[in-house]
């Protein structure tokens, strides 16, 4: 099963071609469209999804089809399923800011396993050669980040109590 | 502690519960906007919702007037907040909703910290350019970002 999920934006120029890839394949495609207005034919779907379904979806599917955003391809490469990061793009009306998939380039420079899509028409070929050998996500730059945020916090705390007890002499 | 978590939905949001190990064991509470989401906030056990009237369908509508009259509406619902419940630290992974919250905290004398979305690897977000001034500690995810503001530090991404 392909799995697409797009989160709480719209995205129909990645809807509609994965609604024309389902229309060709056999296997099953099932899509989580958010706001997108485009509605699939070819593919059963879904406005949004609670995170336990989302979570099912993904652990059924053979590999998830996403936009560029940090919680889906976190969530994906967590379940240890291979992904296909679609950048949205400025020049299409995708977003208000520019960008050119940086973000997944930087991302997949790091070692994680990601599959870009910059040119739509490139899907189908990745779609058919998906390794799920080693997907999987790192949490040392995450333990890094709550381990300072952890020491900020503690010495506020400190400061705190450091100036209750002066207060109090 | 009391820490007040305050961030937009979607992709602001999983990236706040990336970070909320942090926190443990001081009292928390999150604000968000109320939208349709699938992420599980079971580990929050105090959430606040504040509507969101900017249009989502396409960033080409993004109307000027709606999102003046969203920041109005949040900055009223903050203030409210930050009176009630009293928070020792504002934590914000952005966007727009933490602008009024996070001035509205300096003016009351609590500590800022923002921490700029991993999809910003050289251009930095608007929210975070106005929060900058009023931060205390301001985390960005890329070192590529540290020219831009001389008192940010890199220390780490959610992934």
């Amino acid at each position: 099963m392909i799995f697409v999920t797009i989160g709480t934006g719209a995205f129909p120029r990645l809807i509609t071609k994965m609604d024309e890839i389902a229309g060709k394949t056999n296997e099953n495609v099932v899509m989580q469209i958010g706001c997108t207005k485009y509605i699939p034919q070819n593919a059963e779907y879904f406005e949004f999804l609670n995170f336990e379904d989302m979570v099912d979806f993904i652990r059924k599917s053979r590999v998830v089809v996403c936009h560029d955003g940090a919680g889906s391809i976190m969530t994906v490469l967590q379940l240890g399923k291979p992904v296909i990061a679609v950048p949205r793009l400025k020049r299409y009306g995708e977003l208000f800011y520019e960008n050119s998939g940086e973000f997944i380039k930087e991302l997949i420079d790091q070692g994680l396993t990601i599959k870009a899509i910059y040119d739509i028409g490139d899907i189908e070929a990745a779609l058919r050669n998906t390794d799920s050998t080693a997907c999987y996500l790192d949490t040392e730059n995450q333990k890094k980040l709550v381990s300072a945020l952890k020491e900020y916090i503690n010495q506020l705390q400190k400061q705190k109590v450091g100036s209750y007890q002066g207060a109090s002499k | 502690m009391k820490i007040c978590l305050v961030c937009s939905y979607g992709g602001h949001l999983a990236e706040m519960l990336r970070l909320t190990e942090a926190f443990e064991g001081h009292r928390i509470f999150l604000i968000t906007y109320k939208e349709r989401y699938t992420m599980a906030l079971d580990d929050i056990s105090k959430v606040y919702l504040i509507p969101r009237l900017i249009p989502n369908f396409s960033f080409k509508y993004l109307s000027r007037f709606l999102l003046l009259a969203n920041m109005i509406i949040t900055a009223v619902g903050e203030l409210f907040m930050l009176l009630k419940e009293r928070p020792h630290v504002i934590v914000s992974t952005g966007a727009e909703i933490a602008i009024p919250i996070c001035y509205l905290a300096k003016f009351l004398r609590k500590k800022v910290v923002f921490i700029e979305s991993i999809c910003r690897i050289n251009e930095p977000s608007g929210s975070a350019k106005i929060i900058y001034p009023v931060a205390d500690l301001f985390l960005v995810q890329w070192e590529s970002l540290l020219n831009k503001f001389p008192k940010a530090r890199y220390s780490g991404r959610i992934m």
